[in-house]
């Protein structure tokens, strides 16, 4: 049998409100919610503060503001959460080259072998969390197992700065005793099926007939079943820098005049933008991808002498490169825009534009 | 018909008509020369579509015609001569070179196989050549190079009653250079830089004669029509965005920085924006840059002023030396914001206060 693993997962506290909070006095010990204030506006993450009356991630701000008025509700800036999600990347990745992220605020570590600090996970877990302090001025907690799920509910166990460990002797009453909703990948509807079928416990879930679980819910049950009997082998995957991103299309019917890729191609760069955007990278390279009727696969490429992220910017390019470099004729199948040479935003100077009025003059 | 010409002549106009049409292209008829002769006079002209050419200079001629043949084997081969005067005997088929001790026969087209062009006697405004060069030298490097950048890709010309401006600009900086003289005709119009590279080579001592029509610049001056295909679109409102206000603004003198950040960018990251950073304080510019092979750092001594102690930029550095480039002498350079600001800055040429550039500094933070 292998060894046994070692897996800590740090979830910051609070994150973005966090962040607001550190890096403005004014907002300290007062309620914040990090979101939009518009009339449609929802909360993405709410300070402790804020949550002691009631106000949590993915409320409407209208209710959040019923629940406290006294709650300061701030737009985000993701450009200074990512520049802490760097800081706080560095600091695992000074651990152990097997992190996970999950999310800015979010990873697991596999620290089987750590690089530096002690064997013991669970003063590893403690180091992690003073050097993130030192870092960020920020607080994390940590869970520490055998396993990403038990690392996982082990982290959310004691927030804010908790520090939680289920060592393999503890891991079975531990699992045992936790509600089918704490579980992964069950929400209220799956936890409905559960209760229906009389299982509301870990226990009830080890006990279950594996066949009868995975009829009830598919691969989730099996995934389920093997959890809650302590199985838990998925890796921590470290996450590899992806190299490119794109979105592609393709026309139910062929598509022959440029006033009809336009639109399409505006689109594909739209959505191309939000995925940079979101994954806070910008790009280099622009390639636009045509197939023909005929099959024909058509690609074409510009490196750009400095980084594009905006959709009118990608745009561009890509217009030039899907109507103006010598195009295959005929007409087109398939339309597609991929960016490579990607970096993350937050390490990076930007070149901005001169601040011209919308319209021409 | 006949005709002899000082070969420096010949090689030298036609140096300038050649440069313009294009050694190989789509259409044959494109790469070719026309020929005109007429009493006392040959005139030589081509296209790349963007430019027409001709030129005109005075020869010992003897009967008029028209003829066509490849620009850029006559070229080389007029260039090769080796007398200092050229014989010229245009047949039906065939063209009779010779010069000093060596003769050739150049195979004729007919000359309708040549661009058909028409170069306008209606030119209505006129503008000093060598300030038209001066003022389209002075902007021309803020043109944008890549060919999504559309009308940015072009050089402005706006003709006023009374003034002429020339303004350049890629998104990230832009240069004007102003003229307190009309031109006799009025318009804005955009000319790819491309053309006006060609046209500041072209242009010499004395007048431009200029004439506006649909599409198209028509140019005249020493000898040479040119007519210059316009750009569609138009610039955006710059007079707007140039700040007014400035917290910090230094007096230096413009070779001296700019050799100052010549020097210290040699550490700059290339592929990070090749960023420099200036601080100023107490009268003292520091220009800093940091990268893969090291740091550098240069102090100078400024004139400060400005409401703010001090202030603290980054630029890319060959924005602020192109920026710098056209200024002999002192400039002030106006900060407008730093740090997440992205304001632009300002350099106004103290000795010509013709020139005004702005560079976007980069945002850092």
């Amino acid at each position: 049998m292998e060894a046994v693993r070692k897996i800590v997962h740090v979830d910051m506290d609070a994150f973005y409100a966090a962040v607001e909070q550190r890096d403005d006095a004014a907002l300290r010990g007062r309620p914040v919610a990090v979101g939009g204030s518009g009339t449609r506006g929802v909360v993405m993450t709410a300070s402790y503060e804020a949550r002691r009356f009631g106000v949590g991630s993915a409320m409407p701000t209208a209710r959040a503001l019923r629940l406290c008025p006294e709650l300061v509700v701030v737009p985000p800036r993701f450009d200074a959460y990512r520049r802490a999600s760097a800081e706080i990347h560095a600091v695992f990745t000074s651990i152990t080259d097997l992190v996970e992220p999950l999310a800015l605020d979010e990873a697991y570590l596999d620290v089987t072998e750590p690089k530096r600090g002690p064997a013991s996970a669970t003063l590893l877990a403690r180091a992690i969390k003073a050097d993130i302090r030192r870092a960020t001025g920020l607080t994390a907690s940590a869970g520490v197992s055998t396993g990403k799920f038990l690392a996982k509910v082990a982290s959310g166990y004691r927030k804010p700065d908790g520090l939680t460990v289920i060592p393999p002797e503890r891991a079975q009453a531990f699992l045992d005793g936790l509600a089918v909703e704490r579980f992964h990948g069950v929400g209220p509807r799956t936890a409905e099926r559960l209760h229906a079928a009389g299982l509301r416990t870990g226990a009830d879930l080890r006990g279950a007939d594996p066949a009868a679980l995975e009829a009830l819910l598919g691969k989730l049950g099996r995934f389920l079943f093997d959890i809650a009997n302590g199985i838990d082998e998925r890796p921590v995957v470290a996450d590899r820098p992806r190299k490119s991103l794109g979105a592609e299309t393709t026309f139910p019917h062929d598509l022959h005049r440029r006033e009809e890729l336009e639109p399409v191609l505006e689109d594909l760069c739209q959505e191309v933008a939000g995925r940079l955007e979101r994954a806070g990278l910008t790009a280099r390279t622009v390639t636009v991808k045509l197939r023909t009727a005929d099959f024909k696969v058509v690609t074409r490429s510009r490196t750009l002498p400095g980084d594009v992220s905006d959709a009118a910017g990608l745009g561009a390019v890509a217009a030039v490169l899907a109507f103006e470099v010598d195009r295959p004729q005929g007409a087109v199948r398939l339309l597609g825009v991929t960016v490579s040479g990607l970096r993350p935003r937050a390490l990076q100077v930007v070149q901005p534009t001169l601040p011209f009025p919308a319209e021409p003059s | 018909m006949n005709a002899h010409v000082p070969k420096k002549t010949l090689a030298d106009t036609l140096a300038h008509v050649e440069r313009i049409i294009p050694s190989r292209s789509s259409n044959p008829g494109l790469s070719l020369l026309r020929i005109d002769t007429t009493e006392g006079g040959i005139e030589l002209s081509g296209s790349n579509m963007d430019i027409d050419i001709r030129a005109r200079f005075p020869a010992d001629t003897q009967g008029e015609g028209s003829y066509a043949l490849p620009a850029h084997v006559f070229s080389q081969v007029v260039r090769a001569l080796p007398g200092d005067l050229v014989e010229l005997e245009f047949g039906d088929k065939e063209l009779d070179l010779s010069s000093g001790t060596f003769a050739t026969k150049l195979q004729l087209m007919a000359p309708s196989s040549a661009p058909q062009l028409a170069f306008t006697d209606d030119l209505a405004g006129a503008l000093d050549a060598s300030a038209l060069v001066k003022a389209l030298g002075s902007v021309r490097y803020a043109a944008a190079v890549a060919d999504y950048q559309a009308v940015f890709r072009g050089v402005k010309l706006e003709l006023g009653a009374t003034t002429t401006r020339a303004v350049a600009t890629d998104g990230f900086r832009l240069a004007y250079y102003h003229l307190e003289t009309g031109s006799g005709i009025e318009g804005d119009v955009v000319v790819p830089a491309r053309s006006v590279d060609e046209l500041t080579r072209i242009l010499g001592e004395g007048e431009a004669q200029l004439g506006l029509s649909e599409g198209q610049l028509s140019v005249r001056s020493g000898g040479f029509d040119l007519n210059l295909k316009l750009m569609d679109g138009t610039f955006p409102d710059y007079e707007r965005i140039i700040p007014k206000t400035f917290p910090v603004a230094v007096t230096i003198d413009a070779p001296k920085l700019s050799e100052a950040v010549a020097r210290v960018a040699l550490m700059a990251d290339k592929t990070a924006n090749n960023r420099v950073d200036l601080f100023v304080r107490d009268g003292v510019l520091q220009i800093t840059a940091e990268g893969s092979y090291g740091r550098s750092q240069e102090s100078l001594d400024v004139l400060q002023e400005g409401s703010d102690p001090e202030i603290a930029l980054a630029y890319n550095a060959k924005y602020l030396i192109d920026a710098l480039g056209p200024a002999a002498g002192d400039v002030r350079l106006s900060f407008s914001g730093g740090g997440p600001s992205s304001s632009p800055s300002v350099v106004a040429d103290l000795g010509d206060p013709s020139y005004l550039a702005m560079v976007v500094p980069l945002r850092t933070g």
